[in-house]
């Protein structure tokens, strides 16, 4: 039979209360100054590879939208990887510095918070959508992670038709979600984390399965996100989609080349300079 | 079956589909089992009778029923002919052998066996079938007939609602998770092995109109990345639901919660009933 697993009872209440993870209080992180995210000296080569990231520094401020651009292979993805906790808790490698989420320390060598813990703080929206959806209608879907951080039923059942509604699929939430376009996939996967109430959310290019409305529709929901308090890093190519953001983040051979409000982003990445 | 908050529940179904899935669960335990507790034949023919009531009296699709069953009843017709083969004389209790003997009268055992139990066809010397192979192979066609059928009143009902009966009934939710990912994924994974088998077609790999070598070659083609394609999958599913907070908390609660009405009791008393009482009487 199946034991429950040894919970740190006093490391996931910070987590979850400490990192002022609630958005059932995001208003209480409007007008906060500090930061969601403080990456420290972060640098990680995967097993038998080549270093990803060397020694980034990164400081994220809370309530603000960020953008993460750069070239294939400079280090985004591995970045979110450090930032949710599968490097180190699930994909092994050579890992240095420090990663803190709204002050409390969750990655650095020596130091394991495992992904599920670090959930409760900071959401991900994967690139492939079908990766991300577990459950076997949308509803359900969109539940699963109110459900497994033990809200009430009946406040459940009202996120869940909300966030339906806010990404159009309440008319679709008993459906099988592996029946749904990729496009619907894709705002499944964004439903269902933005659901989980994190006070961080992290996306891996949300829209590259999406069509012009979806994207209008995207970029809609992260604003009202912002308005709410809660921070973003959007991984994405499209980034003059987003030109809205408070900074669009710069990334180059694992390193953070710029950071800067996107009216004064660099020359280079304007031109389309950075993958040639 | 009722539910709890805004579940949706049963309403717009009908027939078996509404039923609550716990008696539904009960039903398949009590009928897989009494069919492997006798050697009645009589009683496994009834149950079978009753396990196809059972799904006409609850509007089950038969036309749907057939299709996902096809496959299985060209196996088990072979296991069938395979076990009318092979089966040694005397197998089956039927008071035409004695059953196989041993020791030092173990030969004369046989022999007698074979007297009692001739065979229907010989070929030169070898015997191959005899009435008690014929007994045995319809016994175990019979019973994999009654788990096929009761699978599907089982298959009449929603996934994410057994997922809920099995916490409801107290197993830890991880266990319950597992059965229902198992079943959840099945369907993906047959659609990932049909995309690989286009994609291999599209490359020109002849799957039929060739030799068996070649066609075995081929499969065996297709086997690798299916599995590796399955195993990335669990990979990936398991890492989400981490990243979603599954186990974060030591424990989960539930947007639904399934509610037994008065039907759903009936059915969860009568219906075992019902298949107890013919194995007194029948088996």
């Amino acid at each position: 039979m199946l034991r429950e697993a040894p919970v740190d009872v006093e490391a996931r209440d910070s987590l979850a209360g400490g990192l002022a993870g609630d958005a059932e209080a995001p208003g209480a992180d409007r007008g906060l100054t500090g930061l969601a995210i403080e990456v420290r000296g972060l640098s990680f080569a995967y097993a038998g590879g080549p270093p990803m990231l060397c020694g980034m520094d990164l400081a994220i401020e809370r309530g603000t939208i960020n953008v993460v651009i750069g070239p294939s292979g400079c280090g985004k993805t591995t970045l979110l990887r450090c930032l949710t906790g599968i490097i180190p808790a699930i994909i092994k490698g050579e890992l240095g510095g420090t990663v803190r989420l709204n002050g409390r320390e969750v990655v650095a060598a020596g130091r394991e918070v495992k992904p599920n813990e670090i959930s409760l703080a900071c959401g991900l929206v994967m690139q492939e959508p079908d990766h991300q959806i577990v459950m076997t209608t949308v509803e359900d879907d969109i539940a699963f992670g109110l459900e497994n951080r033990m809200k009430p039923p009946g406040e459940i059942r009202a996120a869940v038709d909300s966030h339906a509604r806010s990404v159009g699929l309440y008319e679709k939430k008993l459906e099988n979600p592996h029946a749904l376009s990729g496009g619907e996939k894709q705002r499944l996967a964004i439903a269902g984390t933005m659901a989980s109430l994190p006070s961080i959310l992290l996306f891996d290019e949300p829209m590259s399965g999406l069509d012009t409305e979806g994207r209008a529709a995207f970029a809609g929901l992260v604003r009202d996100m912002r308005a709410e308090g809660r921070t973003m890093l959007i991984v994405e190519h499209d980034f003059e989609e987003l030109s809205f953001a408070d900074t669009w983040i710069l990334m180059k051979d694992g390193r953070i080349a710029s950071a800067t409000p996107p009216s004064a982003a660099p020359r280079e990445l304007l031109e389309g300079g950075l993958w040639l | 079956m009722s539910a709890g908050v805004g579940a949706g529940g049963s309403a717009g179904k009908r027939g078996l589909r509404a039923l609550d899935p716990r008696p539904k669960l009960l039903l398949m335990a009590t009928v897989s089992t009494l069919c492997m507790l006798t050697e009645g034949m009589v009683f496994l023919f009834a149950e079978v009778a009753a396990l196809l009531v059972l799904l006409a009296v609850g509007r089950a699709d038969f036309a749907l029923l057939w299709r996902r069953c096809r496959t299985l009843v060209a196996l088990i017709a072979s296991l069938f002919v395979i076990q009318a083969l092979f089966a040694a004389p005397g197998s089956y209790g039927t008071g035409l052998g004695g059953g196989a003997g041993g020791g030092a009268g173990a030969a004369e055992t046989a022999g007698a066996a074979a007297m009692a139990d001739p065979a229907l066809i010989n070929i030169g010397n070898i015997s191959l079938v005899h009435i008690s192979g014929l007994f045995l192979a319809a016994m175990l066609a019979l019973r994999l007939i009654i788990i096929v059928v009761s699978a599907q009143i089982l298959l009449e009902g929603e996934v994410r609602d057994y997922m809920l009966a099995f916490t409801q009934m107290r197993l830890p939710y991880e266990l319950a998770f597992m059965v229902v990912m198992g079943l959840h994924f099945l369907p993906i994974l047959r659609d990932e092995a049909m995309s690989t088998y286009y994609c291999m077609q599209l490359r020109g790999v002849a799957f039929r109109k060739t030799s068996l070598p070649k066609k075995l070659k081929a499969y065996a083609g297709l086997c690798l990345p299916v599995l590796v394609s399955t195993l990335r999958r669990a990979d990936e599913t398991s890492t989400a639901m981490e990243l979603r907070g599954f186990r974060a908390m030591g424990g989960r609660t539930y947007m639904r919660k399934l509610v037994m009405n008065r039907a759903d009791v009936a059915a969860l008393v009568l219906l075992p009933a019902v298949f107890v009482t013919l194995f007194i009487l029948l088996r």
